[in-house]
């Protein structure tokens, strides 16, 4: 059997982030936020425009660096490791704007992404030694099985930039899960995608976390957020304002507040 | 696995490898064979180029000074050393990639894209100047102008032969069988974790990353296997020509690779080798234009037209164009 590069086994808590903050200059972007995630929870983020949700999904994957606070990942601090570690570690994210690799196919968007998160050096990739094709077979069997549970199969060997824009979403989903992730980042999964498709990435979404995915999405979709999420984290002008289920959300009046300005 | 790149036509590339064997012996002219075994030299320098501007996306202009630096490294051993002709070849190649890996460590954890391409350019003309000012003080045998009187290559395998390598028809064979290897190495490469990898690279850098690739040692690692078969056409072309000049490392030479790179098709496997034959053998048929008196200043003003013209007309090449017929006929299947 073909072992996964995994850093991490904690149990319990994937993600837990103790007292970020983030400033850009003078702006502080986060505010000193804590939050957490539990295995298997699946957990919305939202909040009104600048309130700090992208900077935080940015920390979390590295693309920034925060200012002062702790990032945890299944127990190990990742605050200061590099983006391709925390990914190999397990914790996968996708793009608000949909970003893939446009002039490879579906298929090699997904294998590209597969193969480096398997064991083998250079030179056994390049002299094709046995093990190494029994590992390229794996990840090719994984891409299509992944094409196969989002319908993309027809679509294996077309450019990801000959796509749809709704395809391209579910693709860069796939590209998020052919790693097996500990931790799925969404951001944005259902931004500009039109309602039959918004539904149908629901459907993908339920079942992932029914398979025991644990995952943490940002979204402005109100229906989408209370339909799915179990747990709902609210930011407001880079702190957290609220942290509780769907329902205690919709009650809570500095939520209310933050969305409405009343 | 999808390999539109290699262009899996296996029948082409044995005709392409039966006739790299005839030609030279079907056309017995000195004058043809040199133009061929320039076209070698050209494939390999424009493929191993290929590697970074067009696999990975990162143009580099520091391709001529790593060949010069395995000209110079070749020609200077072969005077001055008895060191057998396959070693001093193979340490052509090795000083130009150890250079590379250190540069690229350098510029590649602190730049991306353009300016990158600008620190290449910066180190080619401090390259340049190194040979043509400082080398000829600090060592032997090194000119002003260059390397002169360079021994020709005498390949030994001590028990069994030793052979002079003196005749055009003999350099032609010999890097004939650098070449086809070198020419199988790329299109394998490219079906590797880490061709995937440099194509990720260029397509996405910042995705490429997110997802778990390690962008700064697959980039230097492009960056310097393509520095050392340019130091070992390089070090091929010492003891061919018997001179190194150190305009190997001009700004001539990148004109003419990426006039090659891009009129071939950057990014794939049979591009640059139809664009180093098509422009090794052009120059040379304008020779025989009635009237015209062939300056290199009048032929790098030609290279430099071609090179405009190919990126308005044909921006993909023609390499990209077979790639893109290849893909569309897959596509719909």
């Amino acid at each position: 059997m073909v072992k996964s590069k995994r850093l991490f086994t904690g149990d319990g808590l994937v993600l837990e982030v103790v007292n970020l903050t983030k400033k850009f200059g003078g702006i502080t972007a986060l505010d000193n936020v804590s939050m957490n995630v539990q295995e298997k929870e699946l957990v919305a983020l939202i909040g009104p425009n600048g309130s700090g949700k992208s900077t935080l999904f940015n920390c979390i994957s590295g693309l920034l660096s925060p200012s002062s606070g702790q990032i945890l990942f299944c127990g190990k601090n990742i605050t200061h490791m590099p983006v391709h570690e925390r990914t190999l570690g397990g914790l996968s994210r996708t793009f608000q704007l949909v970003e893939l690799f446009d002039n490879m196919t579906s298929m090699e968007n997904l294998i590209v992404t597969a193969e480096h998160h398997k064991h083998y050096g250079f030179l056994g990739s390049f002299l094709r030694t046995r093990k190494v094709k029994a590992i390229e077979k794996t990840c090719e069997e994984e891409a299509h099985r992944l094409l196969d549970f989002l319908g993309l199969s027809p679509l294996a060997n077309r450019y990801a930039k000959d796509l749809s824009y709704g395809q391209r979403k579910l693709l860069q989903i796939g590209v998020g899960l052919v790693s097996h992730p500990r931790l799925l980042l969404l951001d944005e999964p259902t931004a500009a995608v039109n309602p039959t498709m918004i539904k149908q990435i629901k459907e993908y979404l339920l079942k992932l976390h029914k398979a025991g995915l644990t995952i943490l999405f940002v979204e402005h979709e109100m229906s989408v957020v209370m339909d799915l999420a179990e747990r709902v984290i609210v930011l407001s002008r880079g702190t957290k304002i609220a942290d509780g289920t769907p329902g205690e959300i919709q009650k809570n009046e500095s939520v209310l507040e933050a969305y409405l300005g009343v | 696995m999808n390999r539109i790149h290699s262009l899996g036509h296996r029948s082409i590339w044995l005709i392409i490898i039966v006739l790299s064997f005839l030609l030279p012996l079907a056309l017995q002219l000195g004058y043809i064979q040199h133009i061929m075994i320039m076209a070698m030299v050209y494939i390999i320098l424009t493929l191993s180029l290929n590697l970074i501007a067009g696999n990975t996306g990162y143009v580099s202009f520091a391709h001529p000074a790593f060949y010069a630096i395995g000209a110079y490294t070749s020609g200077i051993l072969l005077k001055t050393s008895a060191i057998p002709f396959l070693g001093i070849l193979l340490f052509s190649g090795i000083l130009p990639m150890a250079i590379s890996i250190a540069l690229g460590y350098l510029f590649f954890s602190r730049v991306r894209g353009f300016a990158f391409a600008m620190t290449t350019l910066a180190f080619n003309a401090i390259a340049g100047l190194i040979l043509s000012s400082v080398l000829p003080n600090i060592v032997k045998g090194v000119e002003f102008q260059g390397v002169y009187a360079i021994p020709r290559a005498t390949i030994s395998i001590p028990p069994l032969f030793t052979f002079t390598l003196t005749s055009n028809i003999h350099y032609y064979y010999f890097l004939l069988c650098i070449t086809l290897p070198f020419i199988g190495l790329m299109s394998r490469l490219m079906s590797t974790k880490v061709g995937r990898a440099l194509t990720a690279i260029r397509e996405n850098e910042l995705l490429a990353e997110a997802l778990g690739i390690n962008t700064l040692n697959n980039k230097v690692l492009a960056f310097a296997i393509g520095a050392f078969f340019a130091g070992i056409a390089g070090g091929f072309l010492a003891p061919y020509i018997t001179f190194v000049s150190p305009d190997l490392a001009s700004a001539y030479y990148w004109v003419l690779f990426f006039t090659m790179l891009f009129a071939g098709g950057p990014g794939t496997l049979i591009g640059p080798i139809i664009g180093a034959t098509v422009f090794s053998v052009l120059p040379e048929l304008l020779r025989f234009a009635p009237g015209v008196s062939f300056t290199p200043e009048l032929r790098q003003a030609l290279f430099g037209l071609s090179l405009l013209l190919i990126i308005i007309l044909i921006p993909d090449g023609i390499g990209g164009k077979i790639k893109e017929i290849i893909y569309r006929r897959r596509a719909r299947a």
